[in-house]
């Protein structure tokens, strides 16, 4: 996995971006003209009640959904108009997504699961294998690579879909309240996960949680409410911008 | 891996792959034996006939083999310039019907049977039955059929209760000769007690190019005879006689067709609730870089790889039957043994590949169409 070199530079520009759908009889709003700017190596935190918009614009950032008004600019490209496939091709490098669910392939083992979207790369069948084994390695699971989906607990399984997610080196990680089906202990193995990839490896990561606790790891919390940003306060994690990184467990 | 996925996936719901593969094999199975009987007459009429053979029966007999016409008339047939050679033949049927229990014995001339059919038999075993009143030359279909071997002694108390010796056992494939007992026409004549009466005549000609003005002439020589004649190519006469029975296999063609379309609803259906439980997955799929192109072809190789497999156990299951079943279906005198044909075989494959391939596209277009974000919801 390599490190992101770049500092300070915007790698999420999100304008004016405003979200209707359609639900039963009633049109729903989750995103009204938000604004959002993400600088590369940032562990944002979306926070806010239910309905509030902070999945949907997460999806907005993936490109799998897209905005009735408004721009999405992601590493610099207006992603807003693009077609299916070439953000479907896009995602494949640009973007790691990780979803309250787990969402692994049931059919699969672990080591598959990872391999998975490896397999959408020119790369060799060898160097594909060394990316898995690095991904698997790095969630702690290594001596899990055989076991399916169903022979895993709740945590395990997400640390599998982080290293699912990362297994493509993506510039960005995506986090849609990860820990939200866990226990806490699996919660904070998780979040450290997510901590270390930030901090040691550079990833930028937007991550969704209604959990407070989960919010410490960041270094910046967005509280949407009713589509819009409503606050920013401080950092909370300054302080933990100083413990070294190697340190952490994962 | 992708094979893994689709392997695996297949076999996510045992139980419904199984009915589901069962349900195209048992189509596809039916269609291979419906078109066998189809190849099998094919190859009956291919195998059996001869471009260059006239025959000729008695006119306006509705069941050609229970025709009857003096055997001297063989003698004036051959002074028709460019005959070669004829032979009587007199037959003896166990039924005229369409039957699957057909036994027919032919009255023949051994010294001559070689010059209209070819039998594949060794010299020594159709020299003693050549040499030997009493003697028969029995077809492969029926030896087996029966189990006679060479030197039996058989009694057959349905035809008359005529007795032989088998003196060989010959294979003609395809050919309806190969269900077929064959005795020398003198000692069949004498074992029946009807001397002189033939069935038809085998008319070998100098020139194949003057097939319809022979037969033009053999017909309009016995025009004022009691026992009028009906002559013409061997083919074509076969074709006409079993007409019939063509039409009748036709119909159960169609019927066929119309199974295997009854068939993809059911594996569209099947295939509709597989993409309809993994819907979910299907939009991870695409969230982590899969197309909806690649979604569907996953989901198109998981059906045709699964009808293939039912295709492939309904054309095993079917090539069993046909071979162990030892089917042999008697129309007009002749007999029809179902014949599976690479070309069948092809067909049935295309048949399953077809069912996999419509049963599955729609419902996988269907399914990745749905919006990425609605299908995680959905579930979620």
């Amino acid at each position: 996995m390599t490190v992101d070199q770049t500092e300070n530079k915007t790698v999420i520009h999100i304008e004016s971006v405003r979200k209707t759908y359609r639900k039963g009889d009633v049109d729903v709003t989750p995103l009204n003209h938000a604004n959002l700017t993400v600088q590369t190596g940032e562990f944002l935190v979306l926070m806010g009640p239910s309905g509030s918009g902070k999945s949907t614009l997460l999806n907005l950032i993936a490109g799998i959904d897209k905005p009735n008004s408004g721009q999405v600019i992601v590493d610099n490209q207006n992603i807003t108009q693009w077609p299916e496939t070439r953000l479907t091709v896009w995602r494949r490098r640009a973007i790691g997504y990780i979803f309250q669910q787990f969402n692994l392939m049931p059919v699969l083992t672990a080591y598959e699961n990872v391999e998975l979207p490896l397999l959408l790369l020119p790369i060799t069948r060898q160097k594909r294998r060394q990316l898995v084994g690095t991904a698997l390695e790095l969630v702690g699971l290594s001596d899990r690579a055989d076991h399916y989906p169903r022979q895993l607990s709740g945590g395990q399984e997400q640390r599998v879909a982080i290293a699912q997610a990362i297994a493509t080196d993506p510039k960005m990680i995506l986090a849609d309240e990860p820990t939200g089906a866990l226990d806490s202990e699996s919660a904070a193995t998780v979040l450290d996960l997510l901590r270390q990839l930030n901090q040691r490896f550079g990833k930028t990561i937007v991550m969704v949680t209604h959990d407070h606790q989960a919010a410490r790891f960041s270094t910046r919390i967005l509280h949407l409410e009713k589509g819009r940003f409503v606050d920013t306060p401080e950092a909370p994690l300054k302080a933990l911008s100083s413990v070294d990184a190697a340190e952490a467990t994962p | 891996m992708m094979l893994k996925l689709v392997f695996r996936n297949l076999m996510r719901r045992p139980l419904r792959t199984v009915l589901t593969t069962l349900t195209v094999a048992a189509a596809v199975l039916v269609f291979v034996c419906l078109l066998a009987v189809d190849g099998g007459v094919r190859r009956m009429v291919e195998e059996t006939g001869d471009d260059a053979v006239i025959i000729v029966f008695e006119r306006y007999k509705a069941c050609p083999p229970y025709s009857r016409l003096p055997v001297h008339y063989a003698d004036q047939i051959a002074q028709i310039p460019g005959v070669q050679e004829v032979m009587p033949i007199r037959f003896l049927l166990s039924s005229c019907q369409t039957t699957t229990d057909l036994v027919a014995i032919h009255g023949i001339e051994p010294d001559k049977f070689r010059y209209f059919r070819n039998i594949k038999v060794s010299d020594d075993d159709y020299n003693s039955f050549a040499n030997e009143r009493g003697a028969a030359m029995v077809g492969r279909a029926t030896a087996n059929r029966y189990g006679w071997q060479v030197g039996d002694t058989v009694t057959l108390q349905e035809l008359r209760g005529v007795s032989f010796v088998v003196r060989g056992i010959f294979d003609a494939p395809g050919s309806s000769l190969e269900s077929v007992i064959l005795v020398d026409r003198h000692f069949l004549e004498y074992s029946i007690n009807q001397v002189g009466v033939a069935t038809m005549f085998t008319v070998l000609l100098e020139d194949v190019g003057h097939m319809d003005e022979v037969s033009r002439e053999i017909d309009t020589m016995f025009a004022n005879y009691p026992a009028q004649t009906r002559s013409g190519p061997e083919k074509s006469f076969i074709t006409g006689n079993i007409e019939e029975f063509m039409h009748m296999v036709r119909f159960s063609q169609i019927v066929a067709y119309l199974a295997l379309v009854l068939v993809l609803v059911a594996v569209s259906n099947s295939i509709s609730m597989s993409v309809r439980e993994r819907l979910r997955e299907m939009a991870l799929l695409r969230t982590r870089g899969f197309t909806q192109g690649m979604v569907v072809r996953l989901i198109l190789y998981e059906s045709v790889t699964g009808a293939v497999t039912a295709s492939v156990t309904g054309i095993v299951l079917a090539a069993l039957i046909l071979s162990y079943g030892q089917f042999a279906i008697g129309v007009e005198g002749y007999t029809i043994t179902p014949y599976l044909s690479i070309k069948i075989v092809l067909l049935a494959l295309l048949a399953g590949t077809f069912l996999g391939f419509f049963g599955s596209i729609l419902p996988a277009i269907h399914g990745t169409r749905q919006p990425i974000v609605t299908a995680l919801r959905e579930v979620n």
